[in-house]
């Protein structure tokens, strides 16, 4: 289980500081896929990099009742819009780098996922199109052999058919002690995928409700994201009006 | 694909990974060079030493050993063309800071590094390669001064030497 408990954040610079997260609380148990929703600036990259040991903060993460540290760390993989690959380096090459520091590196599922986006192996990450360095970032991520997946909008640049790709290859492929902590903007699209909506909203999380509890109230999850940000449907309306 | 794929020259393996390290070996072959062939000035000026050693005696027509000269110390005499490795050793020091930041350009495979088991292995390619060419730096330092003060040695007469070298 990766548990945050009164997580804070704060952010220092020349013009004073910033807080980016407040006191938050989070268990996601093993298997579980959870959609981390929020607005532009709401901390879900903050909390991700948190969780990952990238920012100082105060509180507290533990894997399986751990601290994420140098033994407990490889448990964890990221997969960022940013991307986190060598650019010069080909497809194969990150497999060998991977397979040579990561123990439990799945290469046969690397190999799966290779051939089915039709990545090639042998050509620089650089020479890759926006949409496959994105595929081979995700691919990355889910072959490491981390029980706990993070993601940060992997998905930014592809195609709607590729994203919709992924997750049936994603749904298809993670075994039950795989979890997944997936931050978007793409509620509509990630609906059927994820177990859990975590919604955070200016650092404080407002919403944490699984799939199955949505459904037995009877709301879509973009309905509920909507309720829980205080959307209001009228706004466009109005404006249209003037 | 075992481990012996992840097998690239040696060279290639203390630089951080997809690194395009075959200019940083150029620049740092022709700094150390440089540093080599500015250390040559060295020769120049201990053949002025050696002239001030000598007089010409006239009337013999010959050169003469001036009577209670004394030449400088070898460090005074090498010390300053020994200045030329500088830039040599600054490169590689400027490259340590090049190599971290390699981390965050283009991609931020930091992120990577930062995950990794094995927690030396980030900081480990950022440095090796710049200390390794140090300490090359160094060795060929090292043998210069040692040829350079064999040669001062023979050329000098053992009446005209320091008393500390």
């Amino acid at each position: 289980m990766l548990e945050v408990k009164q997580l804070q954040k704060t952010y220092y610079d020349r013009m004073g500081s910033r807080q980016a997260l407040y006191d938050v609380n989070l268990e996601i148990g093993l298997g579980e896929i959870v959609g981390l929703f929020g607005e532009n600036g709401a901390g879900k990259t903050t909390l991700l990099k948190c969780i990952l040991g990238f920012l100082p903060c105060q509180g507290e993460i533990l894997l399986d009742g751990k601290p994420v540290d140098r033994h407990t760390i490889a448990r964890l993989s990221y997969a960022t819009c940013e991307h986190s690959f060598f650019p010069n380096l080909t497809a194969e090459s990150h497999a060998a780098f991977y397979q040579m520091h990561f123990g439990t590196f799945r290469h046969k599922r690397f190999r799966m996922l290779m051939d089915f986006f039709e990545l090639p192996g042998k050509v620089a990450l650089k020479n890759y199109s926006a949409g496959q360095q994105n595929q081979f970032e995700v691919i990355l991520a889910l072959c490491q052999g981390a029980g706990y997946i993070l993601m940060d909008e992997p998905f930014v640049g592809n195609d709607v058919f590729n994203r919709e790709d992924f997750y049936k290859v994603l749904l298809g492929i993670l075994g039950p002690d795989e979890t997944i902590l997936l931050a978007t903007h793409l509620v509509e699209e990630v609906e059927r995928f994820i177990g859990r909506a975590v919604l955070l909203r200016q650092g404080r999380i407002i919403g944490d409700q699984t799939t199955l509890e949505l459904e037995e109230q009877g709301k879509a999850l973009s309905a509920y994201v909507k309720e829980a940000y205080g959307y209001r449907a009228d706004r466009v309306g109005r404006v249209l009006e003037v | 694909m075992g481990r012996g794929r992840w097998r690239w020259n040696r060279l290639k393996e203390l630089f951080p990974p997809g690194y395009p390290y075959e200019k940083e070996r150029g620049m740092a072959a022709v700094l150390l060079a440089g540093g080599v062939i500015g250390s040559l000035g060295f020769f120049q000026r201990l053949h002025g030493v050696w002239e001030g050693l000598y007089y010409l005696d006239r009337s013999a027509g010959e050169k003469l050993l001036c009577p209670g000269e004394k030449v400088a110390s070898f460090l005074q005499l090498s010390v300053g063309y020994m200045g030329w490795f500088l830039p040599f050793y600054l490169f590689l020091a400027v490259m340590v800071v090049v190599h971290y930041r390699y981390y965050c350009r283009d991609t931020r495979s930091i992120y990577l590094m930062r995950r990794l088991p094995d927690g030396g292995v980030f900081h480990r390619s950022c440095v090796q390669a710049p200390l390794l060419g140090m300490g090359v730096g160094v060795v060929v330092q090292g043998m210069l001064s040692w040829l350079y003060y064999g040669i001062y040695r023979m050329v000098i007469p053992g009446e005209c030497m320091p008393r500390f070298w």
